[in-house]
């Protein structure tokens, strides 16, 4: 049997509009979860999601139905967060792997987060600590870390949706668990 | 075993990878070492920290700004989708804008009386009234705008009367046709018309 999500693509593909309303309710959260969590800042968040279902709904008749959709939309929101933490001026490549040290990786007076980030939410002090230290890490550390603990994801599915071989994606989440670690050790979290 | 490779023991055990020999490996160097233990623990409430962040909340109108960002779906085809389900609604509104706006054009000193016409000098012509009085012929069309044109005389042609009144007397005499536009009112059924056949199917 078709599942749901192959059936809406289908349908959406053929023009119907619904279906890929449908589509849109099952995943505009896990996108927009996604998206806020890679860029800190609500408006760009927005805009990923909206550009990230653009791209699916203009690309539908090349979604191929034997991969899963969750796949491939993700990988689609994935890359467009990552190219525009690129773009933003000045930010660092951490993977010149720059000594941690208390703000010295000028990250933080580039950081084009919101002001006030969570600001319906009253965060305790742990969590602006974690929250922080995710912000701060290196794109290719920080989608993978997202993806794995935020979205729930295993080690291979991570692999499908940045089409990476499986030991790279193990690397990294080991050495963001590990400058995770470090930040709130040097922040007496421990 | 060395700390070094306890370490990626730990992040192997973490991600669910390490087989029953590692785990025994690994728990025995456990034992011994408080350096590795205290890393690990930390790895734990690292992870346990990540998954506890909460979630900010999604905007309510997230959905339709994204099918409005949809191809097709430009500003003026929905708004033809609108109208397409709300005729009577869009008949209503269209036909008090244009009142509306006839209103507002009535107040600006562009509606003068004009009188077109022969043998205007048959005519007594008022400030908002035009008169064929009774005894009095007009030979050839008379053409009124914006106002009253009453006839108790003769005319012998053809009477039209734009955005006025057109009042004959008993007396009167009408050699042709006569005929009363209301141009507001004319253009307004001319555009719904027009308006109502480009948005249904
Ligand atoms: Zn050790």
């Amino acid at each position: 049997m078709e599942g749901l999500e192959p059936r809406l693509a289908k349908l959406a593909r053929n023009g119907d509009r619904e279906a890929f309303r449908e589509l849109v309710q099952l995943y505009k959260d896990k996108m927009y979860h996604l998206a806020y969590r890679m860029l800190s800042n609500k408006q760009e968040a927005e805009d990923v999601v909206q550009e990230t279902f653009l791209r699916v709904y203009t690309n539908l008749n090349r979604y191929d139905d034997t991969h899963k959709f969750s796949t491939w939309i993700y990988r689609i929101a994935t890359n467009l967060c990552i190219d525009r933490l690129r773009k933003r001026k000045g930010t660092l490549s951490l993977d010149a792997e720059n000594p941690e040290g208390e703000g010295i990786d000028g990250y933080d007076m580039l950081s084009s987060s919101d002001p006030l980030p969570e600001q319906q939410l009253v965060l305790s002090e742990t969590q602006q600590l974690i929250r922080d230290a995710i912000e701060k890490l290196p794109a290719k550390y920080k989608s993978i870390v997202i993806l794995r603990y935020l979205h729930d994801m295993s080690l291979q599915e991570i692999s499908n949706v940045l089409n990476m071989p499986v030991t790279t994606i193990k690397t990294r989440v080991h050495r963001g668990r590990e400058a995770l670690r470090k930040k709130l050790d040097q922040r007496h979290f421990f | 075993m060395k700390c070094k490779e306890a370490i990626i023991f730990i992040h192997e055990y973490m991600d669910g990878d390490l087989n029953e020999q590692g785990r025994t490996e690994l728990r025995q160097h456990l034992t011994d070492c408080i350096a590795c233990r205290q890393r690990m623990d930390q790895y734990t409430r690292t992870t346990a920290l990540i998954r506890s962040m909460p979630r900010t909340k999604v905007p309510e109108h997230l959905t339709n700004s994204i099918m409005q960002a949809l191809p097709g779906t430009s500003k003026r085809t929905a708004w033809t989708r609108w109208v397409r389900q709300h005729p009577a609604v869009t008949a209503a509104v269209l036909f008090i804008a244009v009142m509306l706006m006839s209103l507002v054009s009535m107040w600006d000193g562009d509606n003068r009386l004009m009188v077109r016409g022969n043998d205007l000098d048959q005519l007594v012509i008022t400030k908002d009234q035009v008169i064929v009085p009774e005894g009095h012929t007009i030979n050839g069309d008379l053409y009124v705008e914006n106002g009253r044109l009453v006839v108790e005389g003769q005319v012998n042609g053809n009477l039209v009367v734009v955005d006025g009144q057109l009042n004959l007397a008993s007396t009167a005499l009408i050699g042709g046709e006569h005929s009363e536009i209301n141009q507001t009112i004319d253009w307004l059924w001319f555009k719904m018309g027009e308006w109502m056949e480009a948005v249904t199917p």
